[in-house]
């Protein structure tokens, strides 16, 4: 199977999980997405040499795949495309700021080292709060979520082609590449040469398939409007839920914890 | 019922691919379409449905006469089975799928759970409620794809080569599942063995016009009409040297 192939089946593999039945499968949507922004909002605000002050949030990941049953593989293996880029980043830091910033053990730690922790506990937070949220929430429910918080419906429907779309772009790069590939057993990509009619092709396919997509969508009463599965409820309890986990952020944010645990230890 | 008078259709490029096509077809009936490629066939059903406006000439679906206005009163009438069912099967799960025609006619989810129930089950399908719809076979994204407009109801279901990439043994469960859609059906196919299996009535196009129509059996045995059309004699009735 193709490289292509399999990307379109890891993106269905995550939304297959959101079919589960946990308690945060179960709840609202918007909360979700709200819960899913504050916590980012929180760990982001974070300085970029305030290290010990993120470790506590390790906790949120942790906690919500235990009680969603969700498997840590396919959100590893996810979280391991974006850590490159980090590493590329928070390593430079490591070589251009070598100023000390404290010592642990006997060991001097720069400032260059710090944020490069900082920059990689924040992007596995981020990442994986995200997938979280989409691992336990369909698209067509986020889609809603993003309607219920007055996001205007153009951008919304657009996020809803583009997601839909995407599968049907890479079949169309499969379908092409397959073809191009048979007939040139001896290369081991698209030549530099072939590119340009290759990807005028692919639009050219992919309006044609777009255009066809479009036609079944009319046929079924499509009129532009976002379609989605009706909400579920959002209740007082929902948004006290949601109350009480931004308040814990916000304690966690400014009340560095690691460090009142490290006195309490040293003492 | 079904009646289309003096149907011309044009496309922007100036290819008149329909010219005066009329027929009618009865509430309940099954009528095949067939023709050489270019004949008319896609053409026409994209017509039906409005997706091309016809250059002269009328369409009326139960009374209600086709109209830019009243498009999407007509295609609650009239559903259209894609020959491709990738094209038919965009959302994130077959649930999704089925439920995308309902939900934009507004019916509430509670309904649209016990309708989809409801095919599912007639269809033999349960199990794929939750499936993403591009991991399902070929024979299964057919019937998903029949499911979606099944589910809709419509007084005329038009059927683009519904027999195209089917292995034969899901080609044999999709006419049995055809057989059993007590809807007006019309289907436009090059599979001559199932039109003559399953419809009452055949329709025959060539350059944009009806060229002959009667009883399944009368026009498919008939080798002459046939080969003047562009068509040949279905499988099952030619004569095989071995």
């Amino acid at each position: 199977m193709s490289e292509i192939k399999k990307s379109i089946n890891r993106i269905s593999n995550l939304e297959e999980l959101t079919y589960r039945d946990t308690v945060i499968h179960r709840l609202p949507p918007v909360i979700k997405l709200l819960m899913t922004v504050i916590f980012l909002v929180t760990v982001i605000s974070f300085g970029s040499e305030q290290v010990s002050g993120l470790f506590p949030f390790l906790l949120y990941p942790v906690l919500l795949m235990t009680v969603a049953e969700i498997p840590m593989r396919p959100l590893l293996t996810r979280l391991l495309i974006a850590l490159p880029f980090t590493l590329f980043a928070g390593l430079s830091n490591m070589f251009f700021s070598k100023e000390a910033a404290m010592m642990l053990g006997g060991i001097i730690i720069t400032k260059g080292m710090l944020v490069f922790v900082s920059i990689l506990i924040k992007t596995i937070l981020s990442v994986m709060s995200v997938l979280i949220l989409v691992s336990t929430t369909s698209m067509n429910d986020l889609l809603y979520a993003m309607l219920y918080l007055h996001i205007p419906t153009i951008i919304v429907l657009q996020i809803m082609m583009t997601f839909r779309y995407l599968s049907v772009l890479a079949g169309e790069i499969s379908v092409m590449y397959h073809a191009y590939i048979l007939r040139a057993p001896r290369e081991k990509g698209i030549k530099l040469i072939d590119m340009g009619p290759f990807l005028g092709q692919l639009i050219i396919r992919s309006f044609d398939r777009a255009d066809r997509i479009y036609h079944a969508m009319k046929c079924r009463g499509f009129e532009g409007g976002v379609i989605f599965s009706e909400h579920k409820k959002v209740r007082t309890t929902h948004w006290l839920g949601l109350m009480i986990v931004s308040v814990v952020l916000l304690i966690l944010r400014f009340v560095n914890l690691s460090e009142l645990i490290g006195q309490l230890v040293i003492g | 019922m079904l009646k289309i008078d003096n149907l011309s259709v044009k496309y922007q490029d100036g290819n008149q691919v329909l010219r005066g096509l009329s027929l009618s077809i009865e509430n309940g009936e099954t009528v095949g379409l067939i023709g050489a490629n270019g004949a008319g066939k896609s053409t026409l059903l994209m017509t039906l449905v409005g997706i091309l406006l016809p250059l002269e000439g009328t369409i009326e679906i139960d009374g209600l006469l086709q109209d830019k206005k009243n498009l999407r009163e007509l295609r609650e009438r009239i559903g259209v089975v894609f020959q491709n069912p990738d094209d038919q099967l965009f959302m994130s799960s077959v649930y999704d799928d089925i439920a995308f025609g309902l939900r934009n006619y507004g019916m509430s989810e509670e309904n649209i759970k016990h309708k989809i129930d409801y095919i599912m089950k007639e269809l033999g399908v349960e199990k794929l409620q939750n499936m993403s719809s591009h991991k399902l076979s070929g024979g299964e994204k057919r019937i998903i794809a029949i499911a979606t407009i099944l589910v809709m109801e419509p007084s005329v279901i038009v059927f683009d080569e519904p027999s195209s990439f089917l292995d034969p043994k899901t080609r044999r469960r999709l006419i049995h599942l055809l057989r059993n859609v007590p809807m007006t059906k019309l289907i436009a196919t090059h599979d001559l063995d199932m039109a003559l299996e399953l419809c009452d009535r055949v329709i025959v196009l060539k350059d944009g016009q009806v060229y002959a129509q009667g009883n399944a059996k009368d026009i498919l045995t008939n080798q002459k009409l046939l080969e003047e059309a562009g068509l040949e004699l279905p499988f099952c009735l030619q004569r095989i040297e071995l």
